[in-house]
């Protein structure tokens, strides 16, 4: 059983080149295992408690009793058949590995066709064996199959990416009109604007604010003195403006007043120092 | 600071020697001055004996002879201390006047002193502006002074703007009756 199990395990790496063997092998598994996985689809589908994974109940209890045996019975047979198929290939590889060329084309499926009956005869019929090794088989051929098509499905994605232009495809999108149907009151009367406010810390605002540099700041933009100055002595200025201008007009008319008394004819020289 | 003349034509006289009737005014207004400082300081004696001696509160009867010649004091140190410092008494700030001396600077001391003792002794010497054809009081002959209509805060020796308004140093007053 184990040397079935490690033999059964080994895989081709994926650097190296398959032979037909591998390749008939592997699509056997894949085969196999995406049916198991369609099996698993439609059973969740149809909501059937079935043997959705035989293999934890297999390998938890050994089933007993004509209903246990019948269950038991695809599982060994599609251990059997992949045993016998596994063997086929490796002795048909190995005879055709000795015969020249042409003749090894001809004969490996004979050898395999012979070797098979040899293996059943040769194993004693332990049904449960036979049904593990299928129930194994069966879970690598789903694993297989699953990351075959995950590994599919992200390549296709990347070459479906690679395709597309993401940026015209938003140059289409019309973004007016999606702002035009969104209803901006509605989200703003859901927005609470207490609990937002509540939430903020005004002490610490303001505890932050450097009130002293920034009213020293204006007050040295604002020229107060000059404001107040101005405000305070404008009217008194204008008046004291207004009497100055009469106190000229006045020492001008009496002064030519004078002169003409005393019958001067030229204008006072008034220039100052 | 200097306040901008706004009257065109009050500008273009600034620097230029002050008439009869506003340098009346300004005496007009340093009479009151004068007065009202006389009293205040009869109020102070007053209060200053009320503190010291006790009621009745009444201002100190001064002899006349007393109160006259504390009066024409206190006119002569008030109209000094004014000239000599800024050029102008209160008088002459409201009438936007500036007392200079030939040079357009302010009064010394001792020259005020002088001025303001003439004008107490002989206030009559204002008259002479009206018949003057330079504007000059017996007093300006006689010191050597100038009055002029300059309606900037500051004499001309700190405010370069005002002196440039005037026009040039003029030789000594010379008199023409």
């Amino acid at each position: 059983m184990a040397e079935g199990e490690r033999a059964l395990v080994r895989l081709p790496a994926g650097g190296t080149r398959l032979t037909p063997a591998d390749m008939v092998g592997r699509a056997t598994r894949l085969a196999l295992g995406a049916a198991g996985l369609a099996l698993a689809v439609l059973e969740v589908l149809l909501e059937r408690p079935g043997p959705a994974d035989p293999g934890i109940r297999a390998g938890a209890a050994t089933p007993s009793g004509p209903r246990g045996t019948l269950r038991l019975l695809p599982a060994a047979a599609l251990g059997l058949g992949l045993e016998a198929q596994r063997r086929s290939l490796d002795a048909a590889a190995a005879v055709g590995a000795r015969l020249p060329p042409p003749v090894r084309v001809v004969a490996r499926p004979a050898v395999a066709v012979a070797r098979a009956p040899l293996v059943v005869v040769w194993r004693r019929l332990d049904l449960d064996g036979w049904a593990a090794r299928g129930l194994a088989e069966q879970r690598r051929n789903r694993q297989l199959a699953a990351a075959t098509a995950r590994r599919l499905v992200g390549a296709i994605a990347a070459a479906v990416l690679d395709q597309v232009d993401v940026d015209a495809v938003v140059a289409k999108v019309d973004l007016d009109r999606i702002v035009d149907r969104l209803d901006l009151d509605r989200i703003a009367a859901r927005i609470d604007l207490d609990a937002i406010a509540a939430r903020i810390d005004v002490d610490a605002v303001v505890a932050r604010v450097d009130l002293a540099g920034l009213t020293e700041q204006v007050m040295d933009e604002v020229d107060l003195g000059e404001i107040i100055r101005e405000s305070s002595g404008t009217m008194a200025n204008e008046t004291v403006d207004a009497l100055r201008v009469q106190g000229m007009r006045a020492d001008r008319l009496l002064g030519r007043v004078v002169d003409r008394v005393l019958g001067r004819r030229d204008e006072r020289d008034t220039a100052g120092p | 600071m200097t306040r901008p003349v706004r009257n065109p034509h009050a500008r273009a006289l600034q620097g230029h020697r002050a008439g009869f009737v506003s340098r009346l005014v300004a005496d007009a207004v340093d009479l009151g001055v004068v007065w009202a400082i006389g009293l205040s300081a009869l109020l102070f004696a007053g209060v200053v004996r009320y503190l010291l001696v006790g009621p009745p509160f009444h201002t100190p009867a001064l002899p006349s002879w007393l109160r006259a010649t504390a009066g024409l004091v206190i006119a002569v140190g008030y109209l000094a201390s004014g000239w000599s410092s800024t050029g102008r008494t209160v008088g002459k700030q409201v009438a936007g006047l500036r007392v200079l001396d030939h040079a357009g600077r302010l009064l010394p001391l001792r020259r005020a002193l002088l001025r303001a003792v003439l004008y107490v002794a002989f206030p009559a010497g204002l008259l002479w502006v009206l018949v003057s054809r330079r504007n000059a009081s017996v007093q300006d002959l006689l010191v050597g002074t100038a009055v002029i209509y300059d309606w900037s805060y500051r004499p001309a020796e700190e405010s370069p703007a005002s002196g440039e308004a005037r026009s040039p140093s003029p030789p000594p007053a010379s008199e023409h009756p």
